[in-house]
């Protein structure tokens, strides 16, 4: 191999993954420069990167590599209502969308719901829910945004705070929708069940064990929860037009009033 | 090195276009099943053949090798000598 030209060994690079081309650093100096190329690091961009780095941050960088790394911390785009972020190992990309990009229904009326700059949010402000019995919260985005050929997953950002109530009556709904298709329902609880409720649910539905079937919130770990909408796969590169992604969680179908939760926004992100 | 010549002469047979704008009498699944059989071959004559491409600027060729060294490394079926 180390009789192969940079030139050539970095086409070899451009074909494998980011992953690959951090590791082959090590095998040899024809390696590591290949691997540091300009050549090679375009090929494992975004496309479009041009446009999302004019518009967030005025920063010069010195290479394709660098550019690279920048995007893998999280970038702030769309007058920081979006974040942007690439996954390093697989140059993926992954979007969160703030609350405030989000549509919820009743969120202008301060009665039912609060916007507060939270030192724990990733945006400048996130939302809590006061009161509602009517709990309906979508987010759109397109395919053409995302990496293609991925399978994505939607995930709700969310937090339940100590007074909250009427989260753990009614399953929610969750679903997500590609443009014309169909849309598989699921259902996931808003809050976990405390031990206490879950030993009287386990006494009163016996072995039937009804809750295990129904999702719950997954703790992360950066202090949130989330709770998967759904998922969807994107198309080929150019293959097919872009296509609206609609995700949304709603919890209607009970009638009491619920309240308590903090929504940060919705995480799009590649299903390992 | 004649050997590589002639198999970068072979390669080159395979995938002429026509003037009319046709790729040859193959289809495009064809192609690509000779393709990956023309690369069923020791790393050495990969390299050279990686080589000549990049010197001859025979594009095709050379990113055809480099696809298929890259697909073995990502498997780590690659022994680098």
């Amino acid at each position: 191999m180390k009789m192969l030209p940079e030139e050539c060994v970095a086409n070899i690079l451009s074909f494998t993954t980011p992953a690959d081309t951090f590791s082959s650093a090590s095998v040899s100096p024809v390696f590591r420069l290949a691997g540091d190329s300009d050549f090679v690091w375009e090929k494992f961009l975004p496309s479009g990167y041009s446009r999302l780095i004019s518009t967030s941050t005025h920063r010069n960088f010195s290479s394709k590599k660098e550019l690279y790394r920048c995007l893998c911390e999280s970038v702030l785009i769309d007058n920081g209502r979006k974040i942007f972020k690439i996954e390093k190992l697989s140059g993926k990309i992954t979007y969160v969308l703030s609350a405030r990009d989000l549509s919820i229904t009743w969120s202008d009326q301060r009665h039912y719901w609060s916007w507060s700059n939270r030192s724990d949010s990733r945006f400048s402000e996130a939302v809590q829910l006061i009161m509602t019995d009517w709990l309906e919260i979508t987010g759109k985005i397109q395919t053409g945004a995302l990496s293609p050929n991925t399978s994505y997953g939607a995930y709700l950002l969310m937090k339940v705070t100590e007074r909250a109530y009427g989260l753990d009556l009614v399953p929610a709904e969750t679903w997500v929708k590609v443009g014309n298709g169909g849309k598989k329902i699921h259902t996931s609880y808003l809050s976990c069940l405390d031990d206490k409720k879950q030993l009287m649910k386990r006494l009163f539905y016996g072995h039937r064990e009804q809750r295990m079937a129904k999702k719950e919130p997954r703790v992360r770990g950066d202090g949130w929860m989330e709770i998967e909408l759904g998922e969807f796969e994107t198309g080929r590169e150019g293959e097919e037009h872009d296509k609206e992604v609609v995700m949304s969680l709603t919890e209607v179908k009970g009638y009491q009033l619920k309240g308590g939760i903090v929504i940060d926004g919705i995480e799009v992100r590649p299903k390992r | 090195m004649l050997l590589i010549l002639s198999k970068v002469i072979e390669y080159c047979k395979k995938h002429v276009v026509l003037p009319d704008g046709d790729s040859s009498s193959s289809s495009r699944e064809e192609l690509k099943a000779w393709d990956a059989e023309f690369m069923k071959t020791d790393q050495s004559t990969i390299f050279n053949l990686i080589l000549a491409a990049n010197f001859l600027n025979i594009k095709n060729l050379l990113d055809l090798g480099c696809q298929t060294v890259a697909d073995m490394i990502t498997e780590n079926q690659w022994a680098f000598e």
